[in-house]
């Protein structure tokens, strides 16, 4: 057995040999099956700060099976209740969380996911909104520079978007002053859609998917579910009687998942600078 | 109970009283000695249980080397107060399988129990319910734990946890780009 996983405080904790899952990869305080055990009960928001702590705290919070433990533990609903392929509500990369969609497109809170029927291969092509165009960095995959959005510069935040059959969704925010707008990107050509889509009133806005090729914003998502509900019923005319009334937390933004619509926050903001996609093929 | 055992008998009297007692002694790695219900311990530690199931229950003290006796005593006490709560087959079956049921919160009673430790003795605690397959105990000690964690940043969570940070400039950079949306809020 590996001490090494042991030794927090230093004392008497090497005469301790607790059965470790996964010894070698450990150098932390505990050992891993328990600081496995321990990660699974923090919110995904929390544990992606934790993986700035070390390299072993890193890789074990990117493994997939954690990830599905994670998802299951945190969101036991949604896996059942979104329509996709695989029945899964949430899928999850080496650092994103993707969200599938009805029409079995994802969309990640930094990148998006298409894999339409029309792939026999089922190959996964990615696009990440990147900062530096650079894309995947250290993970040994190579990334297609694509073109930046022509129409304007998306900014940093504005990766936080919706997929609808294929598209990828973004609010953009201007000013205080005009209504934001929305830009599109077709997942299938990699091309941006013209022209630009009107938004809601500035503010803190959000942009939720829902199938049938709709794209809906709303203000002040951040509310209480239940007001939340009821302003979607409201302005949307959506059947929302379970909505929203359980834990919805999931990779740091509201979401919840409502018959086969996906609901999530979407912030938008800050100074707008030039960002590229990046494209890949993963297989 | 074994009464009328005949003349000569005694090793299979012994056997039997063992199998009779309604409680286990265990021995922690120093060497001191703690009693338990064999129900509450067969209940909640699938290692004893076993151990019991199987005969190797040691009636002078099944030595459990790798645990020391202020986490013994902290198990053995969680195992008597879970006893005097109310069971609940929710619970325990909810344990089984950390992997799909939902979590499920901690108790009063056990956020008490946790609540009260130092630092060590709840780390000691872990690891040692994880040794004896104590699945609830591993939830709550674990969620306790996880709480520490909450809100604090990497520099801290390394303090307190005794961790080297083994990330080069550079990669710590590319990951919180990587990551800038889980900061976003801050």
């Amino acid at each position: 057995m590996e001490e090494s996983a042991l030794h927090r405080n230093a004392n008497k904790r090497s005469k301790l040999k607790a059965p470790l899952a996964a010894a070698a990869a450990n150098d932390g305080a505990l050992p891993t099956d328990v600081l496995r055990d321990v990660l699974l009960c923090l919110p995904a928001d929390e544990l992606c700060r934790l993986r700035l702590v070390c390299r072993s705290w890193r890789s074990l919070t990117s493994d997939p099976i954690f990830a599905k433990a994670h998802s299951s533990r945190h969101n036991p609903s949604s896996s059942a209740s979104v329509p996709t392929t695989d029945g899964q509500a949430t899928m999850r990369s080496s650092s994103w969380t993707l969200l599938l969609d009805a029409s079995r497109c994802a969309f990640t809170v930094n990148m998006c996911m298409d894999y339409g029927d029309d792939e026999p291969d089922q190959c996964y092509r990615i696009a990440r909104l990147g900062s530096d165009g650079s894309g995947g960095g250290n993970r040994g995959i190579s990334w297609t520079v694509m073109k930046p959005c022509p129409v304007v510069h998306v900014s940093v935040q504005a990766r936080h978007g919706a997929v609808v059959n294929g598209v990828a969704y973004f609010l953009l925010y201007k000013d205080h002053n005009t209504l934001d707008e929305i830009a599109a990107f077709d997942l299938a050509t990699e091309e941006w859609r013209h022209p630009l889509l009107r938004g809601p009133p500035s503010g803190h806005n959000n942009i939720s998917a829902k199938e049938e090729d709709k794209v809906c914003s709303m203000l002040q998502f951040s509310q209480p579910e239940q007001m939340l509900g009821l302003h979607l019923q409201l302005q949307y005319g959506l059947q929302l009687p379970a909505l929203l009334t359980g834990p919805l937390v999931l990779g740091g933004r509201r979401q919840g998942v409502v018959d086969e619509t996906i609901l999530f926050e979407i912030s938008i903001c800050c100074s707008p600078i030039w960002e590229f996609y990046s494209a890949m093929d993963l297989r | 109970m074994e009464v009328d055992k005949g003349k000569g008998e005694a090793e299979e009297t012994r056997k039997v009283a063992e199998a009779d007692r309604d409680t286990v002694t265990l021995k922690s790695s120093d060497g001191k000695l703690f009693e338990v219900s064999k129900e509450a311990a067969a209940r909640l530690s699938t290692v004893l249980a076993g151990m019991i199931a199987g005969g190797s229950i040691d009636d002078n003290g099944t030595d459990l080397k790798q645990i020391g006796s202020e986490a013994l005593e902290n198990v053995v006490d969680y195992c008597n107060k879970h006893a005097n709560s109310i069971p609940s087959a929710a619970l325990i079956s909810s344990s089984i399988s950390f992997n799909t049921a939902p979590f499920k919160e901690p108790e009063e009673w056990e956020r008490k129990f946790v609540d009260r430790l130092s630092h060590d003795a709840l780390f000691d605690l872990v690891e040692a319910a994880n040794f004896l397959g104590m699945e609830r105990l591993l939830d709550v000690t674990c969620h306790k734990i996880s709480e520490m964690m909450k809100g604090k940043s990497p520099d801290q969570i390394r303090e307190v946890f005794n961790i080297k940070n083994d990330y080069t400039k550079e990669e710590l950079e590319e990951i919180r780009q990587e990551l800038a949306w889980a900061f976003y809020d801050d």
